[in-house]
């Protein structure tokens, strides 16, 4: 069943990694199918989305849950590696990945992880959106030669179905890890389905994130950054910014801050925005105004960019984005229950100070502006690929 | 307290009354309602409609909309339908009510002529009876109560348009020439077009003059591809001479302002109302483009939505109409189209 070993030295134990093919020729694999994605962008998805995949399927970032978990890769076989005492690791069996209803990068991120682990795969992407996830796969079905990763991608289940389909509880009775990305009733949903006692849960739910911005870091490059990350999701995205916090900063700098804001999105941003976004931005700028908060509104009705105190919670639409500003601990005070990502541009005090009060707040990442996006193998807190697999000890 | 609601719905209309109307309007919500305050703050009277304050549909899901001012009880609330999820909420109160029933009195008697007759509502009678204020259905349904002699419920689950009461329906037949049936569009469409009538039923159907009455959209028959000419065509299969269908179009947060479909296939805009139509992006005013309806009327006073933008999407068409109504008039196109929520989690 597992024939291939790959050997990683953490300075204390030897780790011997064991999957159904060779790790080496999988991840080249993925490099090479990097090279033919720049060649073209299959319709579904936008550049953006297309080129960061692409840069997600570098040989680096590929290893790097390994080299991370278990150590820096050694060469060789069980001998030159000296693997005749350590840890050997092997893959838990059979994964359920259920998939986010909206359109999402996740599914073909996931894949991609989760390949790297050699388990069986059975994902349920969402029934209501376009399923990112099948045209990657099929992309690259259609693109690789043949080999491991070609091999093992034919043998990954993708469905799509509703959540009252049965099939939700076979994927559920077969797994030995079941991941889930989805709102807290579809967590609860599907952990309430019967499963293997031996098995894990992992549950990625509703989550929001926001920008900490110092006085100090005002500046057009800082908001050309904070603009490129918000213009991709908006308030949709888990990682995308809902509100900006000036760190001892106030209502003037916000309201500032708003007006360059509004006034770089025209500039950056040339293309009109659907006309539901469009819409709904002047509902959004209604409704902040209605608040009390302080609005600018980007040509074209493109963005919407609100000032007011840190109580008032930001109003709920795609391309509305709330500036506030506070001292440092009450801006720890206000974080919301469900906070997942900081994006900063900080000082290196407050960088200390933020340091020491990660432990006892719900933050799950904290990251420069341009990184909120950024995903990885550890996720809301929870080093989800090292649940992939099962550990025995050979002394 | 609208002059204009004296005059007959299509006559030529004095703008700078309806101006002067809309901004005395516009005050009083600003005097009376914070949020909307809010929003306009700084403006200081309109010379022209384009200009005047305004409130996007979505606000009335999202805030409790009120003007308290004396002499405005808010007594109910009307409800949406919510085919979105979240339902609006309009609150309304007596004095406007009033208005707003004798707004769709007179629009429907242009429409369907002033002969009483007896009403049929393809609804249950115990969805008069629910909590959280009156739904747009019924709120709907009872706007024909000043034409009716009577008011008979035909469904007995509101939920499922196949349940008709035959019995209630055999006796309205038996007793009446002419009826008036109410629906909303996907309920008339399973409940009656759909329904296979007993033999009996069928030949008092083929007596009775029946003036069909429909909102709510065509969305849901889009969806099962039936178009209007087939819609009205099964409606008035087997009916008694001079049936009709109407089909009008109107929104919980413009409660009383209606607008039915004349023969020439336009909807005319009453003379104690307007609409522009704007261009999502520039908010410009358009005159025959496709563009984002906005709906004002001169009745709402107990809160402000009487100058709404909504997201559906209409033409106005210039000149005037064959049908000999005066005004402005309009073609209604559809929804704003939504594009998937790209994103990571939370659906």
């Amino acid at each position: 069943m597992f024939e291939h070993f790959s050997y990683f030295d953490n300075s204390n134990t030897i780790y011997s990694v064991a999957t159904p093919f060779c790790l080496d020729d999988l991840i080249g694999d993925w490099a090479d199918l990097q090279k033919k994605m720049i060649r073209s962008v299959p319709p579904e998805f936008s550049r953006d989305e297309w080129a960061y995949l692409a840069i997600f399927l570098s040989v680096e970032n590929l290893l790097s849950p390994f080299v991370s978990i278990f150590g820096s890769k050694k060469t060789g076989d069980a001998r030159n590696a000296g693997a005749k005492a350590g840890r050997v690791i092997i893959p838990r069996g059979n994964v359920a990945l259920w998939l986010p209803n909206n359109v999402s990068l996740l599914g073909p991120l996931m894949l991609i992880l989760l390949s790297l682990s050699g388990n069986r795969l059975d994902i349920k992407s969402g029934s209501r959106s376009s399923n990112l996830t099948r045209v990657f796969l099929s992309f690259a079905l259609a693109n690789l030669k043949n080999g491991s990763l070609k091999e093992y991608l034919g043998t990954v289940k993708l469905e799509s179905f509703s959540r009252d389909d049965p099939k939700n509880s076979r994927m559920a009775s077969k797994a030995d890890v079941r991941i889930i990305f989805g709102s807290d009733e579809a967590a609860c949903a599907i952990e309430a389905l019967n499963h293997p006692v031996n098995s894990s849960g992992i549950y990625f739910t509703n989550k929001v994130s926001e920008v900490w911005i110092d006085l100090k870091s005002i500046n057009s490059n800082m908001s050309r950054k904070l603009l490129k990350v918000f213009a991709i999701y908006g308030q949709s995205g888990c990682t995308s910014p809902k509100r900006v916090v000036i760190i001892g900063g106030s209502r003037t700098d916000a309201q500032l801050l708003c007006s360059e804001l509004a006034k770089l999105w025209t500039e950056m941003f040339k293309d009109a925005q659907e006309q539901h976004v469009a819409s709904e931005n002047i509902m959004a700028a209604q409704w902040a105004k209605a608040l009390g908060m302080s609005v600018e509104i980007s040509s074209k009705n493109g963005a919407i960019f609100a000032s007011g105190n840190i109580e008032v919670l930001t109003p709920s639409a795609k391309m509305i984005l709330g500036v506030t500003w506070a001292e440092f601990d009450e801006a720890v005070k206000s974080l919301p229950e469900n906070i997942q990502t900081i994006g900063y541009a900080l000082e290196d005090n407050y960088l200390y100070r933020l340091q020491s009060r990660i432990a006892s707040s719900n933050i799950k990442r904290v990251v420069p502006i341009a990184q909120m996006h950024h995903f990885s193998h550890i996720w809301d807190g929870i080093n989800f690929f090292r649940q992939l697999f099962e550990e025995k000890s050979f002394r | 307290m609208s002059r204009l609601l004296e005059l007959p719905p299509y006559e030529k209309r004095d703008d700078q009354l309806f101006l002067e109307e809309m901004n005395a309007l516009s005050y009083h919500h600003i005097n009376g309602c914070a949020y909307y305050s809010n929003i306009w703050q700084g403006w200081q009277g309109s010379d022209d409609i384009k200009t005047l304050p305004f409130l996007h549909v979505g606000l009335f899901k999202q805030l409790d909309l009120k003007t308290l001012l004396d002499g405005f009880d808010h007594t109910r609330s009307v409800r949406s339908s919510s085919t979105g999820g979240v339902a609006s909420y309009v609150q309304l109160d007596q004095k406007s009510s009033a208005f707003q029933s004798a707004s769709c009195t007179a629009i429907l008697k242009n429409h369907i002529g002033d002969d009483l007759a007896a009403l049929l509502v393809l609804d249950s009678s115990k969805s008069l009876r629910e909590r959280k204020g009156v739904s747009a259905r019924i709120a709907a349904a009872m706007s024909l109560q000043p034409l009716s002699t009577s008011i008979s419920f035909l469904l007995k689950d509101k939920d499922d348009p196949a349940t008709v009461d035959f019995n209630i329906l055999k006796g309205i037949l038996k007793d009446n020439n002419r009826i008036i049936i109410y629906g909303f569009s996907r309920i008339l469409w399973q409940g009656w077009a759909k329904q296979k009538f007993p033999d009996d039923i069928k030949q008092l159907l083929s007596n009775v003059e029946i003036v069909f009455v429909h909102s709510g959209g065509w969305k849901k028959l889009e969806h099962a591809r039936v178009d209007r000419d087939t819609f009205n065509r099964r409606l008035l299969a087997g009916v008694g001479s001079g049936s009709k269908v109407v089909d009008y179009y109107g929104l919980v947060e413009q409660v009383g302002i209606i607008y039915p479909l004349c023969f020439e296939g336009f909807r005319h805009v009453p003379v104690w109302a307007d609409i522009l139509v704007r261009d999502s992006w520039s908010m410009k005013s358009l005159t025959g483009k496709v563009g984002q309806l906005q709906l004002i009327n001169s009745l709402a006073w107990g809160a402000p939505y009487h100058n709404v933008l909504t997201e559906d999407l209409a033409i106005i068409h210039p000149g005037p109409c064959k049908c000999g109504r005066s005004g402005k008039k309009f073609e209604l196109i559809g929804r704003i189209p939504k594009a998937e929520v790209r994103g990571c989690s939370n659906v």
